[in-house]
């Protein structure tokens, strides 16, 4: 059964009440219920939902994690089917998107330099290896064999010559003989896992059977963002299930750049299934209902009405400058929350890129008044955590062979952090502590001219570390990044003063390294130092689900990217759009690299991906994504917009243009 | 105000087809564009499209939209989003941004500027060393150097291939050539054709460009082109986009950008400009036979501009008289073209705005000893004006840039208001470097010297008012001995006794008593705190530590415009390179070329330059195009900076060199010419000397027409009859003779 209605109608709700009645009323066994959720923000409004008397093992996951779940049981069973696993007897592993595209961007940079690879492709290596690993999932949850993804994309395009043959040649070789490598190793990343489940499992008699047996419900929700490969998986299973709710928002689809594909739901599923529908929304008032049907009928060249009343909607002059448009932001939430009533909370500021300048600046001034922002969007990087930032540093102290020496800005800020010293005086002494030869170390306390300057300080706790660290060199092998790290939290950095933060930074942090390490040492490099040089690279940093929670629950003005509000259930009273000039609100499909569309299941190889279809694509996009938004605004809607973008230049982007469409 | 001849037939009857405006300095352009556009707005003629103005500068860019913007408002029209001004490298930017992926750049892709591009092409000619030795050193004349200057000249020639290199690329470039083509038309040369090297380094320098995200300005313009060239829905978009297309400052176009323009403007194409002031030719591939051949196309309207109530009529004479001079009298044959016969004309008498006047004969020339002579005499005598006319606003015009330096710091010397004109001038610099100093103190702070500096340059000003009574002059002057002092003594104090005292406050004994009793020691007690916060502030995340010394110093509007510049641009340099640190990113902010001079100028120019009586404006005869004061000097009129026989001095030329490359870019364009056009046996030397000799005309044209009511012309003749002699600009001869006669009548 498919329960189908907008943003806001109670769909989910209803799920959430059908598991209950299943469990409570029925006697279900809860692991008999398989529930598929789209992220973990959603997971997280199952989470202390589904916990019910009588309920055992929930079994609640995202269809990723459904299908590590699935290869880690059933492991035996793909190794006999698979035949490009070589090293049978270990376990597999999987890899996360950040390891991935290390390990892809290395191959390239590699290649690029001296090989002359990617020829003419103004991009750097990261960012092509980011479009490649992207890629191999694409076409992975499409089911299109990765050996014709660079065809495919090649003859999409309206103008070819050879240059781009060739980059798109490159592009596959790069790939093949990594996902080569990965499957001999068995380091699966999520494309990998798909193909490995779709043709070693679902393919096998014996995993049928349990699998039928094990799944006798499922409970989906928003099917509209689910990736071919699942709707495959739900179509699959449909005739042996006893029961089967799917939630499904036909307004929805903004994931498609992410490579869900919403035609293909509707060819599949939607016919096959009794529908039941939902058209009042609940998180919206009336006004912006209607209107946010306007402006999507608007975009999408469909003549409609225009609104009557405007009252709801407060477009702010254009600035000439970005800068003056975000203080502008800042100081209209304010005036909100002082003068009209409104509660932090009740305020989303959406911005397509949320980043920590734009974060920083609006913060500020919320700050000057005593109002709080969060970000909702996952910006920050491992290294922005001064606590993290140590512990990469100590790591790098103690491993000097590893190339990878520290800056005097991160000895400084180690001694600051552990000494409790004043910055003048622990910069001195990271001076000294960088200037030591052969390596940087910490020189003995009575080195001269050094007590003079900076006192004794601390010096118990100084030489402890400075001990520690020598011993910890003497070792005849260094330990594997991730038990070092632990080693080091536990006997020098762990305190009194450490937050509870800076512990759940540090989890996190040794976490990623254990899985890093996993993956990499099975590629014959040194993964330890390979960590260190990643995390100095800039990765984002993990974030927990209590971290996420805390974001959704407090009362806080909320800054997010579009599509990061969009995975939220968040509803507010009132929206602010910032940059409505801006080009970013579509971006655009097509890229040096890659085309999500053609990497689809709808996709006729034979095609050419035309500029009136990518057109057509952005404004779709457009219009979908800002009626899903639009939906979830109870009260007003706010937009702001500067003449010139964040470099400079002159913006020129379509929204605010509909909207001027709309209002006038 | 009313419009004058050829301006009202442009706003009158200009409504679609090819249309040229030829028009004179001070003929009133940009007014007389600006009210033609509104006057098209206002009657909807460019519905459903937009007009499209392309012009030089973003200065041109903001003045063009204040204009129209104002005079809509002033009619009541609504109309802000029928027009869209641009320079063309922005209209470019606009056009790739569209679609990256057809010339296979991510969406991400940077401009290149100055600075990293010159950190480029020495990296690209480092790594073709590395593979092909001294191939470089056939290029030195190695017959007439001593053994000590040999090595010299080596690394002189080396330091300047990069430009000669720079200017090959972009000739390939202009000819639609990528580093694969270029190479292989290159392959029938010699190893000691220096074409066929700057073909090699052209290949790393492409290379080198795209692994870091970059496009360069050359790049930019060929790509838009192909794009609109290949991408026949795009080129429609953008046909639909602008219905109206026009151009100012034509004169300085380019072959590509007059494709470009002529390509979306589908026909309605109205061109402005003056080819006696075409003064770019020789850093762009700009041509302005181009507009020349525009005007003269059958099927182009003509509106001739030739009034102008800009100058007096002194000036205009002289003007007209320098202009005949040139295409009768001028000595070499083939640069008498270099100036057009276009006259100025002064309005009628009955013209609401008449040409000024002025009591007595308005023009001086002189001839001085040396340049020095001629810094201090011409800054003198400015100084003097300045009391004289304290309305009147005035300019100071240097051939290069290296001598605005010797006389700024003559200016900073004496105590003169000045204002420099210039992309790195210390004031469009000033966030930029106090943020520098900031950073580069909070990455040493136990240095004496960063911290004097930080507290010397951002924390305690010079003066705090901008009177100039002798009162204040007097106190000026003690505060800057108390900042010396202070300065004095913090340099020989250890800076974490003077920030983190052990016993809570400063040493009582170790100030000076005369200092501690000063206002400026109460200041800078006052900013200790604040010292401090900065050094406290969590240094992890670099941009919110940016964003707080903005908050910290107050800064106004544009600073923190280009504060959060600086700050996002910082993330993503850390993650490029992971060993960038906080003294490698003060030492950037700190070099007054740097990567944000760009935006820098961006925010900078929306506020526009507006000359200031009371402050002498300097800058190069280049930036002074389009802008006007009541006084105006034209200095340094020497052989070398405005050649006019061919045996001159001329600028480009390497003295180690052997002869035949002594000018080496002048020479591989010539070797393109001859490989890549199949041009046979053109004297390259000849011709590129002809070209500076003809725009160094035009280039004194403009300086000319910028005075309003007095000039002042100086040059100076040095060391005569010894081998080192400089001798002055024969043009200054020339009209300071015409300027003894009248001034004397």
């Amino acid at each position: 059964m498919i329960l189908k209605g907008p943003t806001g109608c109670g769909k989910s709700a209803i799920l959430l009440e059908r598991y209950r009645f299943m469990v409570e009323n029925l006697h279900v066994p809860s692991e008999k219920i398989l529930i598929l959720l789209l992220n973990r923000t959603q997971s997280l409004e199952w989470r202390t939902k589904t916990i019910l008397k009588g309920s055992s093992v929930i079994w609640r996951t995202s269809y990723y994690g459904f299908i590590q779940g699935e290869i880690k049981t059933y492991y035996p069973m793909i190794v006999k089917n698979c035949k490009e696993i070589v090293n049978k007897r270990i376990k597999p592993i999987f890899l996360t998107f950040e390891s991935a595209q290390f390990l892809v961007s290395k191959v390239i940079e590699a290649q690029r330099e001296s090989k002359g690879i990617f020829t003419g492709v103004t991009a750097y290596t990261d960012r092509i290896a980011i479009d490649l690993t992207a890629n191999l999932v694409k076409a992975a949850t499409s089911d299109i064999p990765y050996h014709e993804i660079g065809d495919r994309l090649y003859n999409a395009l309206e103008l070819k010559d050879d240059m781009k043959k060739q980059i798109f040649k490159d592009a596959d070789s790069i790939l093949a003989a990594y996902r080569k490598r990965c499957m001999e190793l068995g380091i699966f990343d999520f494309g990998m896992a798909v193909e490995l489940y779709n043709n070693c499992l679902l393919k096998d008699e014996n995993y049928r059977e349990q699998l039928f047996s094990r799944v006798q419900h499922l409970i989906v929700d928003n099917i509209e963002e689910c990736v071919p490969t699942e709707v495959d998986f739900i179509e699959y299973i449909l005739p042996n299930l006893q029961s089967c709710m799917l939630g499904y928002n036909h307004e929805g689809g903004y994931g498609e750049i992410f490579g869900s594909n919403h035609e293909y739901v509707k060819q599949k599923l939607i016919g096959k299934c009794e529908k039941i529908e939902l058209t009042k929304s609940h998180t919206c008032s009336d006004f912006m209902y209607e209107f946010s049907d306007m402006l999507f009928d608007s975009i999408e060249n469909i003549k409609g009405l225009k609104p009557v009343e405007k009252t709801g909607i407060e477009r702010v002059p254009p600035t000439e400058l970005r800068s003056e448009m975000l203080e502008k932001v800042g100081e209209r939430v304010c005036r909100l929350i002082s003068h009209e009533g409104y509660n932090p909370s009740d305020i989303a500021i959406i911005s397509t890129y949320a980043d920590p300048v734009t974060e920083f600046v609006i913060g500020r001034i919320l700050e000057k008044q005593g109002y709080q922002l969060k970000n909702l969007t996952r910006k920050s990087r491992v290294i922005d955590n001064p606590f993290s930032q140590a512990l990469i540093t100590l790591a790098q102290l103690c491993h000097p062979s590893y190339g990878v020496l520290p800056n005097r800005d991160d000895v400084k800020a180690l001694i600051r952090l552990l000494l409790k010293i004043d910055p003048v005086r622990s910069s001195l002494l990271a001076g000294e502590v960088c200037s030591q030869r052969p390596f940087a170390e910490f020189p003995d306390v009575e080195f001269p001219g050094l007590v003079e300057r900076i006192g004794y300080y601390n010096v118990e706790k100084y030489e402890y570390i400075r001990t520690w660290i020598s011993e910890y060199r003497e070792r005849p092998t260094p330990l594997p990044i991730n038990e070092f790290l632990q080693k080091v939290f536990l006997e020098v950095l762990i305190s009194k003063e450490v937050t509870e933060g800076d512990i759940l930074q540090a989890k996190n942090l040794i976490d990623s390294a254990q899985t890093f390490v996993d993956v990499v040492s099975r590629f014959n490099r040194n993964a330890s130092r390979d960590f260190l040089t990643m995390i100095r690279g800039g990765i984002k940093s993990a974030e927990s689900i209590f971290e996420i929670e805390e974001k959704l629950e407090g009362d806080f003005v909320l800054l997010s990217t579009p599509v990061a509000y969009l995975a939220s259930s968040l509803k507010n009273k009132v929206v602010i759009l910032t940059s409505i000039s801006s080009k970013n609100w579509t971006p655009r499909s097509v890229k040096e690299l890659s085309n999500a569309h053609v990497l689809t299941k709808t996709w006729n190889p034979q095609d050419v991906y035309s500029e009136e279809l990518e057109e057509q694509n952005q404004k779709h996009y457009l219009a979908v994504l800002m009626r899903a938004i639009l939906k979830r605004c109870k009260g007003r809607l706010i937009t702001f917009e500067s003449n010139l973008s964040a470099s400079g230049y002159e913006n020129d982007g379509i929204l605010s243009e509909y909207f001027d469409e709309i209002l006038q | 105000m009313a419009l004058r001849k050829g301006q009202k037939e442009l706003v009158e009857q200009y409504r679609g087809g090819y249309c040229a405006v030829p028009a004179i300095p001070g003929g009133g352009k940009t007014h007389c564009l600006s009210l033609w556009a509104v006057e098209m707005i206002a009657q909807g003629i460019h519905k459903p499209g937009k007009i499209l103005i392309v012009t030089y500068m973003n200065t041109a860019v903001n003045n063009f939209k204040q204009r129209i913007s104002a005079e809509l408002q002033k009619r009541g029209i609504p109309g802000n989003k029928d027009y869209f001004v641009s320079t063309i490298h922005g209209l470019c930017l606009q056009i790739i941004k569209e679609k990256p992926d057809l010339i296979s750049a991510n969406e991400e892709f940077d401009i290149i500027d100055e600075v990293n591009k010159a950190h480029i092409i020495s990296a690209a000619v480092l790594e073709w060393k590395k593979h092909n030795g001294d191939r470089l050193r056939q290029f030195v004349d190695e017959s007439q150097l001593s053994a000590g200057r040999i090595t010299k000249a080596y690394e002189d020639w080396e330091d300047k291939i990069g430009i000669v290199i720079l200017s090959a690329i972009r000739d390939f470039k202009s000819r639609g050539l990528s580093p694969q083509e270029a190479a292989a038309r290159c392959k029938i040369l010699g190893n000691h054709s220096m074409l066929k090297i700057a073909a090699d380094i052209y290949e790393i320098y492409d290379r080198k460009l795209k692994i870091n995200g970059f496009l360069d300005f050359d790049d930019m313009l060929y790509n838009a082109k192909r794009i609109l060239e290949e991408d026949e829905s795009l080129l429609e978009k953008y046909r639909k986009k602008y219905s109206f297309v026009c151009e100012d400052e034509a004169q300085d176009s380019n072959l590509i950008q007059s494709e470009i323009l002529t390509l979306i403007a589908n026909g309605n194409l109205l061109r402005v400009g003056d080819s006696n002031q075409a003064i770019c030719g020789s850093f762009t591939s700009s041509d302005f036979t181009f507009f020349k051949s525009f005007c003269e196309l059958p099927q182009t309207t003509v509106y001739h501009i030739t009034q102008s109530s800009r100058n007096t009529k002194e000036i205009i004479e002289l003007t007209n008289y320098f202009v005949r001079y040139v295409r009768q009298d001028h000595p070499v044959l083939e640069c008498r073209e270099s100036l057009l016969p276009q006259f100025i004309e002064p309005v009628p008498d009955d013209d609401e705005r008449r040409n000024p006047t002025t009591e007595e004969y308005g023009i001086k020339a002189r001839v001085f000893n040396s340049w020095e002579d001629e810094a201090a005499a011409v800054i003198t005598q400015a100084n003097y004006l300045m009391r004289k006319y304290p309305d009147k606003t005035m300019a100071m015009l240097v051939p290069t840039s290296w001598r605005i330096g010797y006389v700024v710091n003559l200016l900073e010397a004496r105590n003169i208001p000045y204002e420099q004109l210039d992309n790195t001038s210390k004031e469009r610099n000033r966030t930029v470097r106090k943020l520098g100093r900031i950073i580069d103190f909070i990455a040493l702070p136990e240095s004496a010297q960063k911290l004097a500096d930080m507290m010397d340059e951002c924390f305690i000003p010079d003066n705090l008012t901008d009177q100039h009574d002798t009162e204040q002059q007097l106190e000026d002057q003690s505060r800057k001995q108390h900042k010396s002092m202070l300065k004095e003594f913090l340099l020989n104090a250890s800076t974490e006794k003077i920030l983190y005292p052990l016993g809570g406050e400063i040493e009582k004994e170790l100030v000076p008593e005369e200092l501690k009793s000063s206002a400026v020691w109460e200041e800078f007690v006052g900013k200790l705190d604040t010292a401090r916060e900065l050094l406290e502030f969590p240094g992890t995340i670099v941009e919110k530590l940016i964003l707080f010394i903005s908050e910290k110093l107050e800064f106004n509007k544009e600073e923190r415009a280009i504060a959060q510049k600086v700050a996002s641009d910082v993330r993503f340099l850390m993650s490029q390179d992971p060993y960038w640190t906080l003294s490698k990113l003060a030492d950037e902010l700190l070099s007054s070329k740097n990567m944000f001079n760009f935006f820098a100028n961006v925010v900078w120019e929306l506020k526009g330059y507006e000359p200031t009586p009371g402050k002498l404006t300097v800058c190069t005869y280049h930036k002074s195009k389009g802008l006007e004061w009541d006084i105006v000097f034209l200095t340094g009129l020497n052989y070398a900076d405005f050649p006019v026989t061919l045996n001159d001095k001329f600028i480009g030329e390497y003295w180690f060199l052997k002869q035949e490359y002594r000018n080496p870019q002048a020479f591989v364009k010539a070797e393109i010419e001859n490989v890549v056009d199949g041009k046979q046996g053109t004297d390259c030397v000849l011709s590129s000397k002809l070209e500076t000799i003809s725009e160094k005309a035009r280039l004194l044209y403009v300086g000319i027409t910028r005075a309003k009511q007095y000039l002042f012309l100086s040059g100076f003749h040095a060391n005569p009859g010894k081998k080192n002699e400089t001798p002055p600009s024969k043009y200054l001869i020339e009209l300071k003779s015409f300027i003894d006669e009248r001034g004397s009548k």
